[in-house]
Parts: C-alpha cells; structure tokens; sequence
C-alpha cells in the first residue's frame, strides 16, 4: 500500500521568541519554545499531542495553524490547505453587543462578513443567547461570553482544524452541548491536531498521539502506547 | 483573502469603543479641540496679545488646531497599534500591516466629522464657502498621505524599539510650537528659521487649509504635490519593512 503524502509535513522545527533587552541588561534572554520537533499529519486522521505545561505544545500548533514561522526546521504545507486554530472569544470587545463580537470575532477567524451575517441565526440558536446577541458583552456572564465565543469559533469549518485544551465550555450542560458538537466534527473526515491532557479523550478521539517533551519530539505512533510511556515517564525522578 | 471588511469593521468597533467610555461620549469629539483652542486664545490672545483681530483669531486657531490633531491622534494610535495587539496575533493570523490602517482610518473618521463640523461653523461665524474650497480635497489628501507614511514607519519600529515612542512624543510637541497653530508662519522675519519651517509639511498643510478657509484664496499646490509623491514613497517602504517582519512581530515577548 502506498503512503500518502502528509498535508502538513514538519522537519527539525524549532522556534525561538524574542525577549526585550535594555541597554542595562545585556543577558541573553531568547528563550527557544520548541528545539526539534518532526511530524507528519495526514489527511482525516485525529492527531494527538501530548506533553507537560510548558512544553511547546501551544507553540506547535500555532505553527501548523500558521501564526507562526519557525526559525529553524522546515514545515512543509500541502497546496490549498487551511488550517484554524480554534481560538475562543478572539478579538472580543466589552463595549459591543454579542452580534457586533460575533462579526468581528468571524472576521477575524477569517470568514467573510457575508458567512457571518447569513450564519447569524445558527450562532444565536447554538449560543442560546436569543435577544441578548443585542446587548453589550460587558453585560454578559461569563458563561454566556463562553457560548458566544464557542458558536462563533464553530462556525469556522478549515480542512485541518486545531483544538488547544477546549472541547467543551460554559455550564455543564453547554459543556456537553459543544463538546458533543466538537466531537462530532473531530470524529468525522476532518483532519484535527488535538492537544489535551484528558487521556479517555484522547484515547476515544485519536488514532496517533505525539509526545513533546522539553520542544522536542520524544515519540510518536499508536495513541495507547505514547500514552503509556509517557505516564512512565512521571514516575522517574 | 480580502482583508478590507476586517480593517472597516475593526474601526468601526474602536470607534463605538471610545464613545463608550466616556459619560457625554461622542460630543468630546467637539468640544476637546474647542476647549484647547479656548486654552490657546487665553495664552495667546489675551495674554500676549497676539492676533489683532479676536474673531479672526478664534477661526484660525480652530483651522490650525483640528487638522493638527487629526495628525498628532493620528501618529499616535498608529506607534501602539501594533505593539497592542500583540495577544491577538497569537491567536489568529492577519497580516500586521492592516494594524495602522485600522488606526488611521478610525481618528480620519472621527476627524472628518469634526472638520465638517468646522466647516459649517466658519460659514455662519461669517467665513462663507468660495471656489477655493475645490482645492480642499487636495490637502486633506496630502494629509493622509502624510499620516499614512509616518504610520506605517513608527507602527512597524515600535515593536522593536518601545522607546521610539517617547521621541515620537517629544517630537510631536515640538511640531506643536513649529508648525504655526496658533502664530502664522507667513509672520516669520529672519529668512533663515523660515527656511526650515517650510521644510515641514505640517505648517505647509495648515497655512493651505487657512488659505482656502479663512481667505479663499488658492492655496500653492507645488509644495503639496511635493508632500502627496514624498509621503506615497514613504508609505510603501513603510509597509514592506512591516510586510517584511510580519512573521517576527508575533514573536516578540
């Protein structure tokens, strides 16, 4: 059987951030996120990522979702594919009502402001907001700020989507809600990057797990077996 | 990807921002330069006794103020604009060079209303509209070019250079005083201190908008044909160097 070809295909990455220095503190205060990191991903496959806080996880995916470059390793795209990082609330603003948020927040997640207005109705219904969507958010719950954010990211239908720690939001019962939703769209055709410390989720959703360890790759393949040396890992000193 | 609609609806959203956060909201738009025009006549008119004609006197600080604060606002705004969005793109990506756009495009609206404002003042305070005014298109024109140009210079280094900000600000104040808000220009006697204060657009630009406002003469469109090629060049190679650090920005921390 032939391999496919990877739609998203990582050599040796690494990206290193910028800190400010000042004229009296010369120190060298680069700090290098992620130092080797390789993966393929395939088309309609649900990868996981797992690894400690602070490990470059977060990093990655923005790579993949294009945010941002590398500064060392190659990442090489498949032609026409667009990756979404599922950022909630991007870009919201406490002076606006919910539909101005949603628009802006649309906007921002790239779709067009025709999309948005003609996917108005859906994210109020998903939101259930109803005739709050008109009020200014300052005004909301933090609960109802969280359903708005989710229904307007969900809108959002790339062919490579990423999902940082959120599957579910809000109350228990919208947690469920759009976890469900999210599930949904992660268990179809869909390609997904997934990171998450939730192991039955992972377990249930993926069908290849990547440990990150200190930026770098420390190993990869069937997401029972990653997992399991990873927990090993914790024991060690 | 057209990133238009994003650039529009941000500043729109800013705009109903700065309405919001203050008790009379909009009407701050009118009555901040009115108030520092009041400031500026005190010192000036009564206390220096310059400008000999009062009533002329408060239509020329108003010609010189508001335009001169669409330009300072203007600079201002664009040095943090992307400095402040810092978080959001890491959350999403956009070309950072749509950050100083949204910038000027919210204080050149805010600006457009309040100059229509003046407008309609001059005519009943007894400056009526001539031909001349056919010529205003041209300097509000030139003037954008000018913001956009520095815009995008001072939007793109700040990141890089938080302390641009500081002289950006020193500087500004000193356009304040050299650019004839409240003295005119044309009044300068030694030919040397002349020389410089026509190297600087911004008194070039305000004697342009008094010239057509308060005596509907023509203005002299060589000098701003000069400021509209000048700041078109600068535009462009403002934008690339942003164009050209898009991928850096984000990691800055």
């Amino acid at each position: 059987m032939p391999t496919p070809s990877p739609i998203v295909s990582m050599q040796h990455v690494g990206l290193r951030y910028q800190r400010k220095t000042s004229i009296f503190d010369r120190r060298k205060r680069d700090f290098w996120a992620l130092r080797d990191v390789s993966l393929d991903l395939f088309q309609g496959e649900t990868l996981g990522i797992v690894g400690r806080n602070g490990t470059g996880k977060s990093t990655l995916l923005r790579i993949i979702a294009r945010i941002l470059r590398p500064t060392r390793g190659t990442v090489a795209f498949q032609p026409h594919c667009n990756a979404t990082l599922l950022s909630l609330q991007v870009g919201f603003l406490p002076h606006l009502s919910g539909r101005q948020n949603a628009i802006l927040s649309g906007l921002l997640l790239g779709l067009s402001r025709r999309e948005i207005v003609s996917k108005m109705d859906e994210i109020i219904a998903f939101s259930e907001l109803a005739d709050f969507i008109d009020e200014p958010l300052h005004t909301y719950s933090s609960g109802m700020r969280a359903r708005l954010g989710f229904a307007t990211a969900f809108q959002v239908d790339p062919d490579l989507l990423l999902i940082d720690e959120v599957l579910g939001v809000g109350d228990s019962s919208f947690a469920k809600k759009s976890s469900d939703a999210l599930r949904e769209k992660v268990k179809s055709n869909k390609t997904v990057v997934l990171v998450s410390h939730a192991a039955p989720t992972l377990v249930e959703l993926c069908n290849r797990a990547v440990w990150i360890e200190d930026g770098k790759t420390v190993l990869q393949g069937e997401t029972q077996n990653v997992l399991d040396a990873y927990r090993k890992s914790w024991k060690r000193p | 990807m057209n990133y238009s609609d994003l650039v529009l609806y941000k500043a729109y959203a800013d705009l109903r921002i700065q309405t919001h956060r203050t008790y009379a909201g909009i009407l701050w738009w009118v009555l901040e330069p009115v108030l520092s025009m009041a400031v500026y006549y005190f010192v000036f008119g009564v206390i220096l006794l310059r400008g000999t004609d009062p009533k002329e006197f408060v239509a020329f600080l108003l010609i010189g103020l508001i335009p001169f604060r669409w330009f300072t606002s203007s600079i201002s705004c664009a040095a943090n604009s992307i400095l402040e969005c810092r978080s959001l793109m890491q959350q999403v990506y956009f070309p950072k060079t749509i950050l100083p756009m949204v910038s000027s495009v919210t204080v050149t609206c805010k600006f457009l209303i309040v100059f229509g404002i003046l407008l309609a003042f001059l005519w009943v305070y007894g400056y009526p509209a001539s031909l001349a005014y056919l010529a205003l298109p041209v300097v509000l024109l030139a003037q954008l070019a000018l913001i956009l140009a520095l815009s995008f210079g001072i939007a793109g280094v700040v990141p890089f250079l938080p302390d641009l900000r500081i002289i950006v600000d020193t500087f500004l104040t000193l356009l304040l005083f050299g650019s004839g808000v409240f003295w005119d220009v044309a009044s300068i006697q030694s030919e040397q201190i002349r020389f410089y204060v026509d190297l600087n657009p911004v008194a070039t630009l305000l004697t342009a908008y008094r010239s057509i406002l308060l005596h509907g003469d023509w203005p002299a469109f060589a000098p701003l044909f000069v400021i509209v090629a000048v700041s078109l060049l600068v535009s462009l190679l403002g934008a690339a160097f942003i164009r050209m650090n898009d991928w850096n920005y984000p990691k800055l921390t």
